[in-house]
């Protein structure tokens, strides 16, 4: 049971991160392969784009445009910050230098681990409020009568707000290691 | 909340005053090269807020024309001249970064002749200085001839029409005789088996003086003895005995042996002399 729960739930969110991984090796070394190692330096660019592009599903949670569903820009989230994530990464590289952008680096990489925790507490809450409605359903209970018991799940909604308590403060702190990088980039470069 | 998202910002002040007090740690992309560490923190005596490194700072010690001046290995060792006199429309971070962490091996991030203007690419010897070998010294000073500006070895054959007559037609000018005792043995008429497009294989027909046949695919060392391609001996194999030779030529009335090719210009041993029965036959001047 317990080698099951690892190898459904667990085993994916832990491919994503290793995923992650390989494929920034793999850019990294074709890169240096057919010399194009200065390329990384405008990845830098593309990767911040995108994971800023992902910050779309922040405005479409708290209602500030009205186009496609939750869910949907909820994994458009989850992809574009998955992919911003390989290139700024690529960008970085191993090289052991200023302190600020390895934090940043360090911020994104937990960054990106807590957002796969995310994922994985959600899909384990709505396999959970999925099994309690199919429960609710057979006891004869009319549907709205279930949406409405399940509405406020403790379940759920307490392992999701827990989870979003950590993982802003790391967001936060990944944007802002990564604005100051930008900005003393722009300062001390040209 | 509220209580994290105030020590959000408390953590996020800590950081920037670490930031301004320890620059050299929190941003510096590594230590400064060994002439410039007196500088320490002071970003801003070389950097120039949102930027970059103006050239003017770099030059308001380093003088142009005396850059190089003063570094013996470059000036005799490589045989190099000063140049950076003439580079004065390009940035200096070009070419040089002060932070070793960037270029840990070395200060300088690697040249490359497209960073230059065309005009001084095109310009060899305002950098370089014509090596003085014999070679180099009868040519013109179109470099990019033979040399490109990514390798000095030479990419494609030289041309020799690019060596001045008569400086052309003596071969022994640059290059050498080789030391074998065939090529010591001869004197400067080379292009008489050698061409102007290439040494080897050289024009030298063997078959003019003997085929050497399948019977005869030997060593050269087997008939000539020594490495002197002047002589050579048709006893050098078990084939070829004095006696037995002795014996066959012996009723042809033959009895000097020595000059075989004289008569026998390939292993056809009808071909000698034997139907000419000529007195000269006799080698006289084997």
């Amino acid at each position: 049971m317990k080698n099951s729960l690892l190898l459904k739930q667990v085993l994916p969110f832990v491919q994503w991160y290793a995923l992650m991984l390989l494929v920034t090796i793999g850019i990294d070394y074709l890169l240096h392969y057919f010399h194009l190692a200065w390329v990384g330096r405008y990845l830098g660019y593309v990767g911040t784009t995108i994971i800023l592009l992902s910050f779309l599903y922040s405005l479409r949670k708290r209602k500030r445009f009205d186009v496609g569903s939750p869910k949907k820009w909820l994994m458009f989230h989850e992809y574009m910050a998955w992919a911003g994530s390989v290139l700024l990464l690529v960008h970085a590289g191993i090289h052991f230098n200023a302190i600020l952008p390895w934090l940043a680096v360090i911020m994104l990489l937990i960054n990106v681990a807590s957002g796969l925790v995310g994922k994985f507490l959600l899909r384990r809450s709505l396999n959970t409020l999925n099994a309690n409605r199919q429960a609710l359903m057979e006891k004869g209970l009319a549907k709205e009568v279930v949406d409405k018991k399940l509405f406020f799940d403790s379940i759920m909604v307490d392992a999701m707000k827990g989870w979003r308590t950590v993982h802003l403060p790391i967001s936060f702190f990944f944007g802002f290691f990564s604005f100051l990088h930008i900005v003393t980039v722009f300062m001390f470069g040209k | 909340m509220k209580t994290l998202t105030l020590s959000a910002i408390l953590g996020a002040v800590i950081f920037m005053v670490l930031l301004v007090l320890y620059p050299d740690i929190m941003l510096s992309p590594g230590k400064l090269v060994q002439g410039h560490q007196e500088v320490g923190q002071q970003c801003f005596a070389c950097h120039q807020p949102f930027g970059g490194i103006e050239n003017n700072r770099c030059i308001a010690c380093h003088e142009l024309a005396a850059i190089g001046r003063d570094t013996q290995q470059i000036i005799t060792a490589d045989k190099k001249v000063l140049f950076h006199e003439k580079l004065d429309k390009l940035d200096c971070t070009t070419c040089h970064t002060d932070h070793a962490g960037l270029v840990p091996e070395k200060g300088t991030k690697g040249f490359d002749h497209a960073m230059l203007p065309e005009k001084v690419t095109n310009e060899c010897m305002g950098c370089h200085q014509k090596p003085e070998d014999k070679l180099h010294r009868q040519l013109t000073d179109a470099c990019a001839k033979c040399h490109s500006t990514t390798g000095w070895k030479m990419e494609t054959a030289f041309n020799h029409d690019m060596v001045q007559l008569p400086a052309r037609d003596n071969c022994a000018g640059c290059h050498e005789n080789p030391s074998d005792a065939f090529h010591r043995s001869l004197k400067d008429n080379c292009t008489q088996c050698h061409s102007t497009t290439q040494w080897v294989p050289s024009t030298f027909e063997h078959n003019a003086y003997f085929v050497l046949d399948s019977d005869h695919n030997a060593k050269c060392a087997t008939c000539h003895l020594n490495n002197n391609y002047t002589t050579y001996t048709c006893y050098g194999c078990h084939e070829h005995t004095v006696s037995n030779i002795l014996q066959e030529h012996r009723e042809e009335g033959i009895t000097n042996l020595t000059n075989c090719v004289k008569c026998h210009k390939s292993s056809d041993e009808h071909e000698g002399g034997e139907n000419r029965r000529e007195k000269g036959g006799d080698g006289e001047d084997g």
